[in-house]
């Protein structure tokens, strides 16, 4: 009746056990089919058998306590549980029970094992580039207790300590990849490690990353400003009649003057002067409705003037920074595929 | 004596100046020239045509102009003999606002065969005019008033003035430009308090070169 009893628990609760595949020893083949068959008391012979021949690989010494730990847990040997779940966390502290497959009861049980231990989970390095010196990589990490967290970086010609500080849940840390004298770190492989340090307690993740070096990108110079455009520096006058009414003056003040100014004595003698001033009025006419010459637009002129000189300014701007990025070199930063943890 | 001086003048400027200063400043023309020569009255009328040479400088607010000029004559009246006329005249100019200068000169009308006219010589006080119609064109006033005229045959003047109006259409960059100008003059000559008046009309119509 409780064997009966314990099988219907199990089945109600516990959810498929997220083996690891590819176990090359027989025991532990065993226990896991044993455990899928709900005959926990089978499955836990033969993991801890499994475990007593001590040839297991990482792997497979997860999958023994996990499947240890699961076990227990349904057959209610909280503490046998709660000590194969600690065993599993420090073989592996990112792996946890899926919430939504298995019991309460055994998320319960591994927070339990969880909550009695020391070790620095999740630890992640997100990817980005950045100018040396300008910039930096996150390092996210969690603890299982508050602790103080260490942050190291070990790699080519390379073991800077990054930070400490103490952290309760989530840390964060960030890496400028420079060395203490501020040279960008070399290129190459690199090993972050994060150190949880409790009392006596230490645990250290590390995670693999790699830095890459490139020049940092120039800028174009510009050759017009951005919603700015030159005006035309001259504009074609409406036609008018100026030039005529100039040449009419001109002509006619100087032939009146001839005319007066003839002696009475001497005769007419103004046909020179006449022709010449019909030949002027003949020119102010053509001058008047001929389309007008372009003339120059002051203000454009000037609008133009600035425009130019903001547009060189600003490209000098450009060249300087130029200058300041060729000398800069761009570090791109990225965790190894499966390295973490 | 004057003349040589005026030309040594005239090579030393143009030996001590720069392309860049004379830029667009110096102008050199040829001209034909038609005049009326009248003298005394109206029956001493003489008309003839000839050619003339200009040279114009103008740096800043300074200008210069020296036309020479020599024409055939004929009389009307077969009484009368023809001649030449050979005439300088020099200005200079200083422009006291953008279309008005203020003008000092002198200038020269000599006869050849001699007394077959009177030759005259003046010195001018006057002011022109030139106001830009547009970019290529350009008219111009100028008067003056004759001081203390001189004539080979004696006598003296009481009036002595003249006028002047010219039209130049030419290029926008002033390289080029055809310019067509009249003179007018009228001199109240008196000798031994006898009227013998002279008036001389002039155009020309030339080329220039602008430098």
């Amino acid at each position: 009746m409780k064997r009966h009893t314990v099988l219907i628990v199990a089945v109600l609760t516990l959810g498929p056990v997220q083996l690891l595949e590819g176990q090359d020893n027989a025991a532990l083949r065993q226990a896991r089919q044993a455990y899928d068959a709900l005959d926990f008391e089978d499955a836990i012979t033969a993991a801890q058998q499994a475990l007593r021949q001590g040839e297991l690989s990482r792997n497979d010494r997860i999958v023994a306590h996990e499947l240890l730990g699961f076990a227990y847990g349904a057959l209610d040997s909280a503490r046998q549980a709660v000590d194969h779940f600690r065993e599993l966390i420090f073989l592996d502290p990112d792996r946890e029970p899926d919430v939504n497959m298995v019991s309460p009861r055994i998320t319960a049980l591994y927070a339990s094992a969880l909550g009695q231990v020391l070790v620095v989970r999740q630890l992640r390095v997100d990817s980005a580039s950045f100018v040396a010196n300008q910039g930096g990589v996150d390092i996210r990490f969690q603890l299982s207790r508050p602790a103080r967290a260490i942050a190291r970086v070990v790699g080519p010609d390379y073991d800077v300590v990054i930070d400490s500080q103490l952290v309760a849940g989530s840390g964060r840390f960030t890496w400028g990849a420079v060395s203490p004298d501020g040279n960008p770190a070399s290129p190459g492989a690199y090993q972050v490690i994060v150190t949880a340090v409790e009392a006596g307690n230490e645990f250290a993740a590390p995670i693999d990353v790699s830095v890459l070096h490139a020049p940092v990108d120039t800028l174009d110079h510009l050759t017009s400003l951005a919603g700015y455009s030159e005006l035309p520096e001259t504009e074609r006058p409406p036609r008018n009649w100026r030039p005529l009414g100039v040449a009419v003056l001109y002509a006619g003040l100087s032939a009146g003057a001839a005319v007066a100014l003839e002696h009475s004595d001497l005769g007419e003698s103004k046909r020179e002067v006449l022709s010449v001033g019909a030949l002027g009025l003949l020119t102010g006419f053509i001058m008047s409705v001929k389309r007008p010459d372009p003339q120059p637009v002051p203000a454009n002129i000037r609008y133009n003037q600035l425009l130019r000189e903001n547009l060189a300014r600003q490209n000098d701007q450009i060249a300087a920074e130029n200058a300041t990025r060729r000398r800069q070199v761009m570090l791109t930063i990225f965790p190894h595929a499966g390295g973490d943890g | 004596m004057i003349t040589s001086r005026i030309a040594l003048a005239l090579l030393t400027l143009f030996a001590s100046s720069t392309t860049a200063l004379w830029s667009q400043t110096v102008r050199v023309g040829v001209h034909s020239v038609a005049m009326t020569h009248n003298e005394v009255n109206e029956s001493r009328t003489a008309e003839g045509v000839g050619g003339a040479a200009s040279l114009m400088l103008r740096w800043r607010r300074l200008g210069l102009e020296a036309v020479g000029l020599r024409a055939r004559m004929k009389p009307d009246s077969a009484d009368l003999r023809e001649f030449d006329v050979l005439q300088w005249d020099v200005r200079f100019s200083f422009w006291v606002a953008p279309v008005v200068a203020i003008e000092i000169g002198g200038g020269a009308r000599t006869i050849d065969p001699e007394f077959a006219a009177p030759d005259v010589g003046a010195i001018r006080i006057g002011f022109v005019s030139e106001y830009p119609m547009a970019r290529i064109a350009s008219v111009r006033a100028r008067g003056a008033y004759l001081v203390n005229p001189r004539f080979n045959g004696g006598g003296e003047a009481g009036l002595a003035v003249e006028l002047g109006l010219g039209v130049a259409v030419g290029t926008a960059n002033g390289r080029f430009r055809v310019k067509a100008e009249s003179q007018f003059q009228r001199i109240d000559r008196e000798v031994n308090s006898v009227e013998v008046p002279i008036q001389v009309t002039l155009a020309t119509l030339g080329v220039e070169l602008g430098f």
